[in-house]
């Protein structure tokens, strides 16, 4: 029983102290920064090496799956790049990573992110089935066109209805912007919720 | 100094009084606002209830601590529904490193509802590559997670028997906070191989996701903590999520009177100094 209550007492104290930040910078906030960030990366560390122990070293050793010590090489390669003379090494493996991951990427970007988000702005316009689904689809038809003239910069706006269309695509744009902030708000609201609940609930046990 | 140049200048301490005072008060005190549960949300719920016995359920833990608050508690509601089913079968994964911290917490504390680990459910933990994995994952899960996070062979798992690739898979929910989370779950699983994916995500990210939705590569979105209250009001249970729905609506009045007064007094103090 003594784990949990300690965890918890602790996850308060560290939390407090964290949130003493809002007054001002000090050592103890520090402290726990970096207590934080090493726990990052002793966590990170340890998922590392399990994904190299279960991938590469029990196949090499139990399996005979000699061709993995390949990756593991060029894997260790990247490591000289934090030596002066040997630096370049590190660039073979990292070229053969980034042509790798291009590649994964194009397979699917295409159909996912281009040929797919085309089609559902090509919305057929009609009131047939309601007002509002058919306004819904007017509004995305008017501004994916609006947003996308705004980033058309080669044009002189001769005419004063290209001007007033650029600032429609604007203004779609902020609307975007705004329930994006909306949400950033709701969010970083969230995150002081869950550490109060944590403070008020599991540590002073005054949530019902 | 004016008043409106002195509502201006409001300390910032004063604003997080103001903030920590609205949002422990609803804490302390619930009210139960009323929520309404939007089509996304109910989209998820209504197709896990249709999931035939048999199924197959991908959960991918794809978030860390730093949003623990807003994400695990759509995780909860999410494995309450697929755990309270007869017959699916779960795999819990993870595409990002701190993922199968969550996956096990709750486990830990799930009713499982007579399910079995390695019979009904598996937690296969995480694999590193992002995108990379998740391709890696899609094409052979045997071979991407030749042990599972409690170290079992994967080959000794019953359930994993005959669940070998993403044709297999009946479902994919990921409970995503970035990056790899929903374009790279469009571009290698479900676009190629046809799963049906919904997802949880931060309230920031609902915005540029919403073209997923909008094209049919997602059918179902929970959005934030308040996708995680509505979840819970679904399934009839008090959760994190729900609790925290009256404060979330409390800071929103906090901010909104902010911006309010802090415009206001721009604009009265625009107009004394053009005085």
């Amino acid at each position: 029983m003594l784990g949990p209550v300690f965890a918890t007492w602790m996850g308060a104290v560290l939390t407090l102290v964290v949130f003493s930040f809002l007054l001002k910078e000090n050592p103890a906030w520090r402290l726990v920064e970096h207590i934080y960030l090493g726990f990052t990366a002793a966590h990170a560390i340890s998922m590392g090496w399990a994904n190299v122990r279960n991938l590469a070293w029990t196949p090499i050793t139990t399996k005979g799956k000699y061709y993995l010590v390949i990756p593991c090489i060029l894997g260790l390669m990247l490591y000289a790049r934090f030596t002066k003379n040997y630096k370049w090494v590190s660039r073979y493996p990292m070229s053969f990573l980034i042509g790798a991951s291009t590649g994964m990427i194009l397979k699917g970007i295409i159909q996912a992110q281009f040929v797919s988000q085309v089609k559902a702005s090509m919305v057929h316009i009609s009131f047939d089935n309601g007002f509002w689904p058919g306004l819904g689809n007017l509004v995305i038809a008017v501004g994916t066109v609006a947003v996308l003239f705004y980033f058309i910069f080669s044009t002189k706006e001769k005419h004063p209805a290209e001007r007033h269309f650029r600032t429609l695509g604007r203004w779609v744009m902020m609307v975007a912007f705004g329930a994006t902030f909306g949400n950033a708000v709701m969010g970083e609201m969230t995150l002081l919720i869950g550490r109060l609940q944590f403070l008020y609930g599991d540590w002073l046990h005054l949530i019902k | 100094m004016s008043i409106w140049q002195r509502l201006l200048n409001i300390d910032r301490r004063i604003v997080y009084l103001f903030l920590f005072a609205f949002i422990s008060l609803p804490l302390l005190v619930p009210i139960g606002l009323p929520l309404t549960i939007s089509p996304e949300t109910r989209a998820i719920y209504d197709y896990i209830e249709k999931l035939p016995e048999g199924s197959v359920v991908v959960v991918s833990f794809d978030y860390s601590p730093s949003s623990y608050s807003e994400q695990h508690p759509q995780a909860v509601a999410v494995m309450n529904h697929l755990m309270r089913k007869p017959g699916i079968k779960i795999i819990l994964v993870a595409f990002w490193e701190q993922g199968p911290i969550m996956a096990e917490e709750i486990l830990r504390t799930i009713d499982t509802h007579g399910k079995e680990y390695g019979k009904d459910f598996v937690h296969l933990g995480y694999v590193a590559g992002g995108e990379t994995a998740m391709s890696a994952f899609a094409a052979d899960i045997h071979k991407t997670f030749p042990v599972d996070y409690r170290k079992n062979p994967i080959d000794s798992l019953p359930m994993m028997a005959d669940i070998r690739s993403a044709k297999d898979i009946s479902l994919l929910i990921s409970i995503a906070a970035g990056s790899p989370g929903v374009p790279e779950f469009a571009r290698q699983i479900q676009g190629p191989y046809k799963v049906p994916f919904a997802a949880g995500l931060v309230a920031i990210s609902v915005p540029i996701t919403m073209p997923y939705m909008q094209s049919g590569q997602m059918f179902g979105l929970m959005a934030g903590l308040r996708g995680a209250a509505e979840y819970e009001q679904l399934l009839n249970m008090k959760g994190k999520g729900s609790i925290g729905m009256d404060a979330i609506s409390f800071s929103h009045i906090v901010v909104l009177a902010f911006i309010l007064i802090a415009n206001v007094a721009y604009l009265a103090n625009r107009k004394g100094g053009a005085k």
